[in-house]
Formats: structure tokens, sequence, C-alpha cells
């Protein structure tokens, strides 16, 4: 980023068009995802037997907030892991990686904050008690706690998707706490992390040696391999 | 619980029609009877009393009653019974008297 304030105003949906179509998008396969998802439980639902769902059960049923909400906290453990971890990681010739000098939280100066803030900072960012502490780590605070609702949305869901599996098989129903050390819990968690790992690795590296034209999550075409912290 | 009531009664016909379909299709297929006479050569004992803990999932649900325990599951029409006369197994799924496929 040029890290100039943006003062040029466009038309809404231009000015935001990342934020929309994201949200969009989301909405969308969100939606598919219901579609082949109830589809898939009732045909699990035929093969025991078993009364079929309509689509606002299945909106409602803990077997689809289990695979919604898996996959929503490993996105918000990414981005959490992601931001904190790049204040002290380093990735010599990524744009994903601050400059190799600025490893750790940098001086009030770098950050403006403080004395340092300037007229079109965020208020918090110059005052000199807790509210500058916690709007300096509000946006991985922020994930951190969207990835900690999440999970726990997960396993509580978890537990009663479970516990109707177990149901019709005519087993007995587990604790949450139990839930919480059963193979499908961290089956179900382990597999989305080792994902958003892999994702960020990859990233982190292959943004050294690769290009995306117009992308700040690239660095300019013609940056050479050694250049960090340089974005498009 | 209506299904123990059914029994208590020795109305089989009438029990019969609280079994979830998968479980009324087994038993009718497995001792090649109607379904209320081949239920009323299970031998099971109606449960008495106040049911004890039920823990209900989505559309599952297992009931337990002093003398026996239910599993069930909810239908369009209401909650059928889909094993009855079940004990439990250290590790397996429950031993049931009566049970869908």
């Amino acid at each position: 980023m040029n890290g100039r304030s943006e003062t040029r105003k466009g038309s809404f949906w231009r000015d935001n068009s990342l934020t929309l179509v994201f949200g969009g998008a989301f909405l969308l396969v969100l939606a598919g995802q219901a579609v082949a998802g109830r589809a898939g439980f009732n045909e699990n639902l035929a093969v025991d037997g078993m009364q079929q769902l309509t689509m606002g059960e299945y909106l409602m049923s803990s077997d689809f907030a289990v695979d919604v909400t898996e996959n929503w906290q490993s996105e918000f453990l990414q981005f959490f892991l992601y931001i904190f971890g790049t204040v002290w990681l380093l990735q010599r010739g990524s744009p994903e990686s601050k400059e190799l000098h600025k490893a750790g939280p940098e001086s009030d100066q770098e950050q403006r904050v403080g004395d340092h803030a300037r007229t079109d900072s965020p208020r918090w960012a110059g005052t000199k008690d807790w509210r500058q502490r916690l709007y300096s780590r509000s946006l991985g605070t922020a994930m951190a706690l969207l990835f900690v609702l999440s999970w726990l949305a997960q396993s509580i869901a978890g537990t009663a998707a479970y516990n109707e599996q177990q149901l019709r098989q005519l087993l007995p129903p587990v604790s949450w706490g139990a839930y919480l050390t059963s193979a499908d819990f961290w089956d179900r968690s382990l597999q989305n992390w080792q994902s958003e790992l892999l994702a960020v690795a990859a990233m982190a590296i292959l943004s050294v040696y690769l290009r995306q034209r117009g992308s700040p999550e690239s660095k300019p075409v013609g940056a050479s391999h050694n250049a960090t912290g340089v974005e498009g | 619980m209506a299904f123990e009531k059914a029994l208590a009664e020795k109305d089989y016909a009438q029990a019969c029609m609280l079994l979830a379909p998968r479980t009324r299709e087994e038993l009718k297929d497995s001792e090649k009877k109607p379904c209320g006479a081949a239920l009323a050569g299970q031998g099971l004992s109606p449960g008495a009393g106040a049911p004890g803990r039920t823990q209900v999932y989505g559309r599952q649900a297992l009931l337990r009653l002093p003398g026996d325990v239910l599993f069930l599951s909810q239908f369009a029409d209401g909650w059928k019974v889909t094993a009855a006369g079940c004990a439990p197994q250290t590790g397996k799924p429950y031993r049931c008297t009566v049970k869908g496929g």
C-alpha cells in the first residue's frame, strides 16, 4: 500500500467493490452449500428410512451449522495467525512480509500513535492509555474473537449433529465435553487448519518469485525477487 | 407414552402404527407375519412410570423409561419408534428387540 490517505470519492459501488463482490459471492456460495448439503443429508436420511428435511429445516439443522462454522473458524484463525504472526515473522522477498529490519511492533513514530498521531488518524490512535493499546491490536483481536466464537459454535453444533448421527445408529449421545475430545471434532478442525496454513505458506513463498500485475497482494512485476515488504 | 400404553393394553395394531416405517417393515419381513402379530411375539415389556432422561438431537431422540429404552425419530405425522426393547452394550450400539434394518 502507498500509505496515502484516499480522499477521492467515486461511486459507492466502485469504492466498496472488494467488500461487496466478496460479500455477495459469499452469500451465493453459502446458498449453494445449503442446496448441496441438504441433498447429501437427505440421501443419508433416505438410506436410514428417516423423514427428509425441507430446505428451511436443513438451514436450521445442526448438520448445516457445523459444516458452515467449521470453515468459518479456520478462516478467522488463518487471518488471526497471519495478522499477529507477521508482526514478528518475515519472509525475504515477499510482499506479505514487512521489511526485514522492522520485525516487532515498531515505534510509536512509525505507527503514528500517541504524540505522533496525525489529524486524520483514528481518535483512539492519538490517546496514550488502554484505548491506544486496544486499538493497536483491534484487527487481530477481532479475528481472534471471531475465531473463538466460530469454533465454539462449531463445537456446539457439532455435538448436536454428532449425537443425531449417534441416535440414528442406536448409539448413546455424548456430552459437549466428550465431543471436544472426539475424533469427529478434531478431524473437522484439523482438516480445515492444515489447508489454511498451506495457503498462507504458499502465498508467502510464491509471492517472492511470481507476480500479479496490479494486485496489492503482489510486488510490482518488475520488482526484484529480493525486494521485501513492497506491494504493487 | 402412546407406544408403551398400546403395549400395556396389548393393542399391537395401535403400537405398530407408532413404529417408524422402516422398523415396521423390518419386523414384518423378519417374522413373516403382519406387524401386529409379529410385535406380539417379541416379548416386549411396556415401560411403566414417568420417563427418565430424554435426549433429543434434531429429529432423533432417546427415551429412557423404567423397564424400557426407546429410540424415536420425528416424521411428518409425529414421533415414531425406530427401536424398542433396547439395552446398552459397552462400546457398541444398543441391542434392541425391535429395530429398523
